[in-house]
């Protein structure tokens, strides 16, 4: 586990040179790409980023917190039942209580900030699917959906899913929904069930978005923007401006132009957009590169990781991170019609950033826990190798330190 | 612990490799879009927040020689709008309800604008009613921008149009033919006289405003701002209370003319003064004129109909684009052949029988028997038998080169734009236009300015010069100079240098003898006689076979010191000492008023 990761001593260093890295680029970004929004509309060119920086030192906090508590804490049954409670109750809540901002309702309004309950409902799927699954691999079983462990976690996901479908939000809803099954497909789920768990996705996709106007839409858009590029192609064809108008270097600081009210959610939904007109190709290439890491530092612990609901808890994480960041970068540059997820870290999002950082947490209270694992396993080899009066000695030594 | 480690992890690897593909072609679409197509996202990120605005140049004015402005700018309302790349049809429609222009003709405009950046101006002289209408509307039109810019202003209306002409929007046909440099759409050019003439110097050159705008139009920032450049200001040599009185003058007489009958039909004139020491025009006057601020403001189609539809040809300069027949004044031609090739002595007498007996159908004009004259008389009495003689003594060759000597048949330099050349008789055109040959009666028609001669009235002016000067040709010119903005000469206009003409100092003598004999007792004009300083002058009438015959009167004065050359003619006017003859008499009158030869407020003739 604790071997050398790139350059590098341990995939850990790694994980939270990432962390770092992604929130400080995040905090310039986001404060270039609001500033003028901002002063326009708040009167104050920091709203966002002071918001930003705050979310960002209580995410380190939660990050630290999540790894010193560790994940075997929340994958008992009570705790998870728990919070999927809370989430559950939030979930309600937001739908009676919300306030309805550009015609959907995912926010609950806490006075200074908003929480937006389906990022934690992402996580905490993540937290549930890792135990249910774990418990068939620790049985040494493939994970079958139609089976009680498994199942479980699919009637929740559906259940978290159809709560945040209706807000509306489906670009959410469908993580939340697909966050379990690809975890189901690592766990092993025979190929049949895939096809058929294939089908049936594609068919209520497909439902849904011919079912609402707007979804079509924008999958048309997707596929060719420029055929309306002042109205449903608008969004598109903006990010595409003001990415590659970046070309190789960049504007100038801050000198992007899309944030003159060009395009609009450019601190959330389409920060690599403005990044990438600001500081151009060689931007791009390091977030990409940031995400590449974080993405490879991640897969190294999971594979390192011997305890199976540990390894699905950081599988299902990297998707969460990595996954969405992909996603939405993909989406900004047209390869995926516009869903709202968010760029991990980088976009402006509280409730986000938080269920991101508590995510990376608990992969590095996998890995403190695997190390510890591994330490034990090899004092124990050690031990058995010495005779009975040194292994004595040694224990002593063990509990001395401990003490 | 029986945990199948290696499947799953085989399937993480199946997983890693999906979203390392998918990073692979995350990275592909972003060299895609920023390393090759860069500069066509830059470009449309430009067009998206920069935003140019032309700034009009304020066209130069135009003053008498006096320093009196004639012309000058105002400013005035255009409706433009916005360079985007679609506009929706409700924007459309609003629009074409302000502005008065039907949608098609907004998106043929828009169509013709392609190709530049700058805003496209949709109307220009925008009414208050349109302002109110555009105030009104403003909120659901967006894109569209109210531009002020300099508007021509013809100060007297009327006055001098020939001379100054009018300003308007250049033309597709006149963008596709290139008649214009540096001009786009909606760009405001000289369409005639001196405004077209000088319109390089006039129009000076556009400046424009390059702002950074967001996505409701606002400034953000101001990136570079050129300034107008300002037209060259024209100083004419046409004085405006001597025109504006001959204009007055003209324009009554000719009412004169037909309430009393004299000429009922005399609605046409056309007078030009110039200085035979310089060729400077002193005063032109085309008869009848209009209004080139119609043609600014956009007119309606009542006045359209009475510009467009007049039979008498409004728009037609007639000092320069009128060809005449110069009947007697042209006997000046025919005199200088012959005392030139010395066919005939000052006192050789000819006998006037009342036809010439080679062709004895051609008779005087009211069929007069004049009896035996030398030359001077015969062309005091502007007898037509005794240069029946002259011509049949020189030929209608040596005639025709004498002509073209005067300046007849080619263009007289004047800088004004379409001016027409005249014709010279000779046994060419003839072939040409009839496919004829020449017979002695051609050129006694000739001899007298009639059959196939064709001149201007300029072009008469400009010969009436070379004999008042003693025989130097000068160019007639309007424009004495020309001063940037801040009154400095810019430039003086080039002219031709002044040249002799071959043409020896005794003929001319004789033929300002024979002139001044005309405005004495025995001449055609003798009430010229009034005049403090004597006046050599010439009557001349030219027929005309649509209706009564063209009156002419050519006059110079005073005679030992010319300082002023007068040509009138009035269209159906009949003899020219009483339908032309009168207005010369007028210019000679306020002339020597101002020179302070005659008392201020005391006219000579009633």
């Amino acid at each position: 586990m604790n071997k050398k990761f790139f350059c590098f001593d341990n995939p850990k260093n790694a994980v939270l040179v990432c962390f770092g890295l992604l929130l400080a680029v995040g905090c310039v970004n986001v404060y270039s790409a609001s500033f003028v929004y901002a002063t326009s509309e708040m009167d104050n060119s920091y709203h966002f980023v002071a918001r930003y920086i705050m979310f960002a030192l209580a995410s380190i906090w939660a990050f630290w917190v999540m790894r010193k508590i560790g994940y075997k804490f929340f994958l008992q049954q009570n705790v998870l039942l728990c919070f999927g409670g809370a989430i559950f109750l939030l979930l309600g809540c937001v739908l009676v209580f919300g306030p309805e901002i550009n015609a959907a309702k995912r926010w609950l309004d806490f006075g200074f900030f908003h929480l937006q309950p389906s990022e934690f409902a992402k996580l905490f799927i993540v937290l549930l699917s890792s135990s249910m699954l774990g418990k068939h691999l620790l049985a040494g079983r493939r994970a079958n959906v139609f089976h009680a462990p498994a199942g479980y976690c699919i009637l929740w996901s559906i259940v978290f899913a159809a709560l945040v479908f209706v807000q509306p939000d489906m670009g959410t809803a469908g993580i939340i929904f697909g966050l379990p099954a690809l975890l189901c497909l690592l766990a092993g789920v025979r190929r049949s069930q895939i096809v058929l768990a294939g089908i049936v996705v594609l068919g209520i996709a497909v439902t849904f978005i011919w079912h609402a106007s707007y979804r079509f839409n924008r999958v048309l858009m997707w596929l060719d923007p420029w055929q309306d590029p002042t109205g449903n192609g608008y969004q598109m064809v903006q990010s595409f401006i003001a990415i590659g108008s970046g070309g190789y270097f960049g504007t100038d600081w801050g000198a992007g132009t899309a944030k003159l009210f060009f395009l609009p959610e450019l601190h959330t939904d389409f920060a690599f957009a403005i990044f990438c007109q600001e500081n151009g190709f060689v931007g791009a290439t390091l977030i990409i590169a940031l995400f590449v890491l974080l993405g490879f530092a991640l897969w190294t612990i999971a594979k390192r990781t011997t305890d199976p609901t540990g390894f699905l808890l950081v599988s299902g994480i990297i998707f969460l991170v990595v996954g969405q960041a992909v996603a939405n970068m993909a989406m900004v540059c047209g390869l995926l019609p516009i869903i709202g997820v968010p760029l991990s870290f980088i976009s402006y999002g509280g409730s986000s950033m938080f269920a991101s950082s508590l995510g990376l947490g608990l992969v590095l209270s996998v890995y403190d826990n695997e190390c510890k694992m591994e330490k034990e396993q090899a004092e124990t080899a050690k031990m058995e190798q010495q005779s009975p009066i040194e292994r004595r000695r040694s224990w002593q030594i063990i509990k001395g330190n401990k003490r | 612990m029986i945990f199948i480690r290696e499947k799953v992890i085989k399937r993480l690897r199946v997983f890693s490799f999906i979203c390392g593909v998918f990073f692979c072609i995350l990275f592909a679409r972003v060299i895609y879009m920023q390393l090759i197509h860069g500069n066509y996202y830059l470009s449309q990120s430009d067009e998206n927040r920069l935003r140019q605005t032309k700034i009009f140049a304020a066209r130069g004015m135009i003053y008498d020689s006096k320093g009196r402005e004639l012309v000058n700018n105002y400013p005035g309302y255009a409706i433009a709008l916005q360079r985007r790349k679609s506009y929706s049809d409700d924007l459309l429609e609003r629009l074409s309800r302000v502005v008065g222009l039907s949608v098609e003709m907004i998106k043929a405009r828009i169509q013709q604008n392609k190709d530049s950046y700058e805003p496209i101006i949709l109307r220009t002289h925008i009414t208050p009613q349109m302002l109110t209408k555009f105030e009104e509307e403003r909120k659901n039109l967006s894109n569209v921008l109210l531009m002020v810019y300099p508007e021509r202003k013809y100060i007297y209306n009327n006055f001098g149009v020939h001379t100054i002409g009018y300003v308007g929007e250049v033309s597709e046909y006149e963008i596709e033919n290139k008649l214009y440099n540096d001009v786009t759409v909606g760009s405001i050019v000289g369409k005639s006289g001196l405004e077209k003439y000088y319109d390089k110097v006039l129009r000076g050159v556009d400046g424009y405003t390059l702002e950074e705008v967001d996505v409701t139009g606002s400034v953000v920032r101001n990136y570079d701002n050129v300034r107008p450049e300002p037209g060259k200001s024209l100083h004419l040599t046409i004085d405006y209370e001597m025109q504006k009185k001959l204009e007055n003058f003209t324009k009554r007489h000719l009412e004169n003319l037909r309430r009393t009958k004299k000429a009922p039909n005399a609605y046409a004139a056309a007078v030009v003064a110039l200085d035979p020491r310089s060729g400077a025009i002193r005063a032109l006057l085309s008869v009848p004129d209009y209004n080139p601020n119609f043609f600014v403001e956009g007119m309606t189609e009542k006045q359209w109909n009475t510009i467009n539809t007049d039979p008498n040809l409004p728009q037609l300069n007639r000092v320069i684009a009128g060809e005449y027949p110069p009947g007697s004044t042209f006997k000046i031609v025919t005199g200088s052949a012959a005392f030139e090739q010395k066919k005939v002595t000052l006192d050789e007498l000819i006998y006037d029988g009342g036809f010439h007996p080679l062709v004895p159908t051609m008779r005087n004009a009211g069929g007069e028997v004049l009896g035996w004259l030398n030359f001077i008389r015969g062309l005091a009495m502007s007898d037509n038998v005794y240069f029946y003689e002259l011509a049949n003594r020189v030929g209608i060759d040596i005639i025709s080169k004498y002509a073209r000597i005067y300046g007849f048949g080619k263009l007289t330099g004047i800088d004004l734009p379409d001016e027409s050349k005249g014709l010279v008789a000779s046994k060419e055109v003839k072939r040409k236009i009839w496919n004829e040959g020449w017979r002695l009666g051609d050129t006694f028609n000739a001899a007298i300015g009639q059959g196939f001669n064709l001149s201007t009235p300029l072009q008469l002016a400009v010969m009436l010069s070379s004999v008042a000067n003693g025989g130097i040709h000068y160019q007639p010119y309007l424009v004495e100079n020309i001063t940037n903005p801040d009154g400095t000469v810019f430039q003086i206009p080039k002219r031709t240098e002044a040249k002799h003409i071959d043409v020896s100092q005794t003929t001319l003598n004789y033929m300002q003898q024979g002139m001044s004999a005309t405005t004495r007792e025995g001449g055609t004009a003798a009430y010229f006689r009034t005049l403090p300083k004597p006046i050599a002058g010439k009557t001349g009438t030219a027929e005309n076979s649509h209706g009564r015959d063209h009156g002419l009167f050519v006059a110079y004065g005073p005679v030992d010191n010319p300082e002023l050359c007068v040509v009138a003619i009035v269209e159906q006017g009949g003899y020219g000492s009483v339908s032309a003859g009168p207005i010369v008499y007028h210019i000679f009158e306020e002339y020597f008023r101002e020179r302070g030869w005659l008392p201020k407020h005391k006219s000579l003739k009633a």
